[in-house]
């Protein structure tokens, strides 16, 4: 009689603890789990991550600047700049939705937020008038002219060097593993306008 | 005689030297005004503004080469002035056109207060290198085309990093 009782317990428990092993092996954890997502508070916490999607390039350039006097005679100046270029995303814009399972982020364009000269960095190696030329004055803006011919050649440069899609890359990247680490693991971005 | 012949022909070699330094001199004058004269313009709404070309510095990149045309735009009336910074489009020779890169500072649009002037608008643009081998023009108001630069090729070759600022039409 014990022998039945303890068979027929030994064999239930080896069942049921057989049937806990396979329900936790195919049985997705979260279903059944209602999962809700504070979307406005996720979007906040998202736009604090500005510092961390910013993307920062120094760029140093020779920028030979010659100015043609009227009517004859030139004035040049040589300088060599070193200036910043920080690119990134907007996160002011950020818009966030979620499904089921999927948060769906919009993400602004990445663009260049800001392009600046270091003073202390750039110098002016040259800077000459014809000699001849006696009736041409010194341009007091020439100096100013080739800065900023400097910035729109660093920009150009910063650009083609990729800062923006890096700048797009890093976005995506920070702001996902942000997410993962707040338990969102499955995230899709979308570029809006 | 004799003696007087060398001072003679170097009275003479002086004069055409001279002759022909005012004559260059005049010439590049001319061009400059032709360069800075101001346009009456109109919007494609119709609202009169003048432009006038300032300066053109033209400079050697690594993606080809860029334009900056700085220009001054004087509003006459009592209103004010917006104009979009992508009407001011460029044109080449080859019929070409190209729209002006909105670089950091700048705005897409340009404002300019009731009988106020912006003494210094720059409009930038990135072009390939054979685009300066002729004439240039800028839209500067409703299918009104101004231009910049003479049909004449470009007389010097930039290097990268060279910047060359010129107010006249030939260059």
């Amino acid at each position: 009689m014990w022998k039945k009782i303890k068979f027929y317990f030994v064999s239930i428990l080896v069942i049921g603890l057989a049937g806990l092993a396979l329900y936790y092996k195919y049985v997705p954890q979260h279903a059944g789990v209602t999962r809700s997502v504070d979307v406005p508070a996720l979007v906040q916490q998202i736009q604090r991550l500005n510092d961390l999607v910013t993307v920062k390039y120094s760029i140093q350039k020779v920028i030979g600047l010659e100015e043609q006097k009227l009517p004859l005679g030139t004035e040049k100046v040589m300088l060599m700049v070193q200036a910043k270029v920080f690119g990134g995303v907007d996160l002011k814009n950020v818009t966030a939705s979620a499904t089921a399972d999927t948060l769906l982020i919009g993400l602004p364009a990445a663009r260049i937020f800001d392009v600046s000269i270091d003073d202390k960095a750039t110098k002016v190696w040259d800077r000459s008038i014809s000699w001849w030329a006696i009736w041409a004055s010194p341009n007091p803006d020439l100096e100013q002219s080739a800065r900023r011919a400097a910035l729109v050649d660093v920009e150009l440069a910063a650009k083609q060097m990729g800062i923006v899609s890096n700048a797009q890359v890093n976005a995506e990247a920070t702001i996902r593993e942000f997410l993962r680490l707040a338990g969102h693991s499955n995230v899709t971005f979308r570029v809006v306008e | 005689m004799k003696s007087k012949l060398p001072w003679l022909i170097g009275v003479v070699a002086l004069l055409v030297i001279a002759v022909c330094t005012a004559l260059l001199v005049w010439l590049r004058l001319g061009d400059a005004r032709l360069f800075g004269q101001a346009y009456k313009v109109r919007t494609y709404a119709g609202t009169n503004y003048v432009f006038q070309f300032i300066e053109t510095t033209v400079g050697k990149v690594e993606s080809g080469c860029v334009l900056i045309v700085s220009a001054r735009i004087e509003n006459p009336n009592p209103v004010t002035l917006t104009l979009q910074r992508d009407w001011f489009v460029l044109a080449d020779h080859d019929k070409d056109y190209y729209q002006p890169v909105l670089t950091t500072g700048q705005t897409g649009t340009i404002t300019i207060p009731a009988n106020g002037v912006a003494e210094k608008e720059a409009f930038h643009f990135v072009v390939p290198d054979d685009t300066l081998t002729g004439l240039l023009a800028l839209s500067v108001g409703h299918h009104y085309f101004a231009m910049f630069k003479s049909d004449k090729p470009m007389s010097r070759q930039l290097t990268k990093g060279q910047f060359v600022t010129v107010r006249q039409l030939n260059w």
